[in-house]
């Protein structure tokens, strides 16, 4: 038996102890794609307080013989959007989150000498990227689904995936080639 | 010169492009983590969590059975407000003949009353039954008068 379902069933009989082992095991995982996505830490942090609340709530119709992991992304990437299109903050976020992604905590003096023009670069190539697409990068890339889930996850054919994939991708390729700040860091980064 | 420089080596459409360990996987990767990836949710996020949780499990004997109950209702009363609508405007016209029906019950139950009334009152007084017969009995034509004859003296 799986260790998320001996924590479903655990859950399900009513155990607070299990639902705080299975937020300690996803509340990472869950809260960089909530943070990732929205720009914004507070944002973050209460989508992933509504997030168990949710996964609490409909504990008894998950299906705990598999991961739990793609489900409660599911339900976080859904309440992502949702917060989003409520607060219409999608530049905002686009802005704070190519931020956070260069001047992020790693920021020793060496660390910044040696891949700031790279983070640089990528910061630029990723603020080229539409919202879907960057959900799409952040979920194959950063969290390392499998299509399927991100199909599942954001509940869109595997085709579909696939083509944003794609194109995220080639721009992501085609920007990086084309910079030139990237022509000494790829080789000192690799 | 790196691999990363080489896109689409294995072929962009292949299984093998789909990878996110290539060498444009590793590098959104780097700089994920090294911005997004090292932050964590403050600890009162739990506390938080497990306060709506509790709050939810506490009262969950009453309130969900009303809360599932609750959309049929309002389904029927939506049909029922619907139908009344559809009704009234199916009769049109004969929307008067509707509301002279519904008068009806009203006038019957007043003249229940009225006779029960009656009823009680005192022999030397006239009871109004008598006295509304009275007033529809033809009156004697003499000459012609008729609308004198119908006023009470």
């Amino acid at each position: 038996m799986s260790e998320d379902l001996q924590l479903v069933m655990r859950i399900r009989a009513g155990d607070l102890c299990a639902f705080e082992a299975l937020y300690h095991k996803y509340k990472s995982s869950l809260y960089h794609t909530a943070l990732a996505i929205t720009g914004d830490n507070g944002a973050a942090e209460e989508l992933l307080q509504d997030c168990f609340i949710r996964a609490h709530a409909a504990i008894e119709r998950v299906d705990g013989s598999r991961s739990l992991s793609p489900w409660l992304h599911r339900i976080i990437v859904n309440l992502s959007y949702n917060w989003a299109t409520r607060s219409q903050r999608w530049p905002l976020a686009l802005d704070t989150f190519v931020d956070r992604l260069i001047a992020g905590p790693a920021s020793s003096p060496e660390y910044a000498a040696e891949g700031s023009e790279l983070r640089a670069a990528v910061r630029d190539a990723v603020v080229s990227l539409s919202f879907k697409q960057r959900v799409v990068v952040v979920l194959f890339y950063f969290q390392g689904f499998q299509l399927s889930e991100i199909a599942y996850i954001l509940d869109c054919p595997i085709g579909t995936v696939k083509s944003r994939l794609h194109r995220a991708s080639r721009a992501l390729r085609i920007q990086l080639l084309a910079d030139r700040r990237l022509a000494s860091e790829l080789v000192y980064a690799t | 010169m790196n691999s990363f420089t080489q896109p689409n080596r294995n072929g962009a459409e292949g299984p093998s492009a789909w990878s996110s360990d290539d060498e444009l996987g590793q590098l959104i990767r780097w700089s994920l983590r090294n911005s997004v990836g090292t932050a964590e949710p403050s600890p009162d996020v739990w506390c938080r969590i497990l306060e709506r949780v509790e709050k939810r499990c506490k009262p969950t004997s009453a309130p969900p059975s009303s809360s599932r109950s609750s959309p049929p209702l309002a389904g029927l009363v939506q049909a029922a407000v619907i139908g009344c609508l559809m009704l009234t405007l199916a009769a049109g016209i004969d929307g008067h003949i509707i509301v002279t029906r519904k008068d009806q019950p009203v006038r019957a139950a007043a003249a229940v009353e009225r006779s029960i009334a009656s009823d009680d009152l005192a022999p030397d007084v006239m009871r109004p039954s008598v006295y509304r017969s009275m007033e529809r009995q033809e009156p004697v034509r003499r000459g012609g008068q008729v609308r004198d004859a119908t006023v009470p003296s």
